[in-house]
């Protein structure tokens, strides 16, 4: 999920859906998308994570390419 | 909230707890809290680093920092996370360069330090894959250290996480009083779930 929502490859549906969601716009998720990856997964507590996680990978790819880009600046620097 | 376990907590103690804040703030407990309350074994590693970020040892002020986290969710169009962090930034903050900085941080009566480093960070959170070592020279030359832009980027990370869950989960979005009061609480007692 986490990869998913940093770009990565599709995973299996319905979770990739509503990970590539969150990953690119996630102020636009559906009702639906919640509702359907709960209802796959039985659980509340499940789609809790898979959102939760999916919003990991978004933001953990923002650390690494920032930190990333501070890491060359400073190299150059040295 | 679209998973109503989350909103009325997953025990009979975390539902007493939600209840009982709740009436000691006179407020709905928002969702952010209800969501560090659920599952706190998954999402406790997500709030230790928010915490540390916006809380822990810094050259940027709690305010600063409070206010780089309303920008993330205004550039992320988390209506939740705009109140909620734009409402905790005012109390260290006059309000009016708080509204200035959002609508155009360009042009806002704040430190050439930050404006350069929400250039940095807007690019961060819009267009990830574009940053490039330049945009972070372009920060240090603002008279920002490295260990400051780390600090910003540590921010804007965790805000790229929370802005998400929020929206994916659909917060209700409180009233500006109700922003205010919880603003209080989150200035006194941090992120710690």
């Amino acid at each position: 999920m986490a990869a998913r929502a940093a770009g990565g490859p599709p995973t299996e549906p319905p979770y990739d859906e509503l990970a590539r969601q969150i990953g690119a716009a996630a102020h636009r998720t559906t009702d639906a998308q919640v509702a359907t990856v709960r209802t796959a997964l039985g659980s509340e507590k499940a789609a809790f994570e898979v959102t939760l996680a999916a919003a990991a990978g978004a933001g953990l790819l923002r650390w690494r390419l920032a930190m990333q880009a501070l890491a060359e600046a400073n190299d150059a620097s040295s | 909230m679209r998973l109503p376990e989350v909103e009325r907590g997953s025990s009979f103690g975390n539902r007493l707890l939600i209840g009982f804040i709740s009436t000691v703030m006179r407020m709905r407990l928002p969702d952010a809290a209800r969501v560090a309350f659920y599952h706190k074994d998954f999402g406790r590693p997500i709030g230790a680093w928010t915490h540390a970020a916006m809380r822990g040892s810094s050259s940027w002020t709690i305010g600063e920092r409070e206010l780089m986290a309303a920008m993330v969710a205004k550039w992320n169009s988390c209506e939740f996370c705009v109140g909620a962090h734009s409402a905790v930034a005012a109390k260290q903050l006059a309000r009016p360069t708080i509204d200035q900085t959002l609508a155009d941080y360009r042009a806002a009566p704040i430190t050439n330090g930050l404006r350069a480093t929400l250039g940095f960070l807007e690019k961060m959170t819009l267009h990830p894959a574009d940053l490039s070592a330049e945009d972070a020279r372009t920060v240090l030359r603002a008279g920002v250290t490295s260990e400051a832009l780390t600090d910003a980027i540590a921010v804007a990370s965790a805000f790229n996480i929370v802005t998400r869950y929020a929206d994916a989960l659909d917060f209700a979005i409180p009233s500006p009083s109700e922003f205010e009061k919880a603003g209080d609480m989150l200035l006194k007692r941090g992120y710690r779930s």
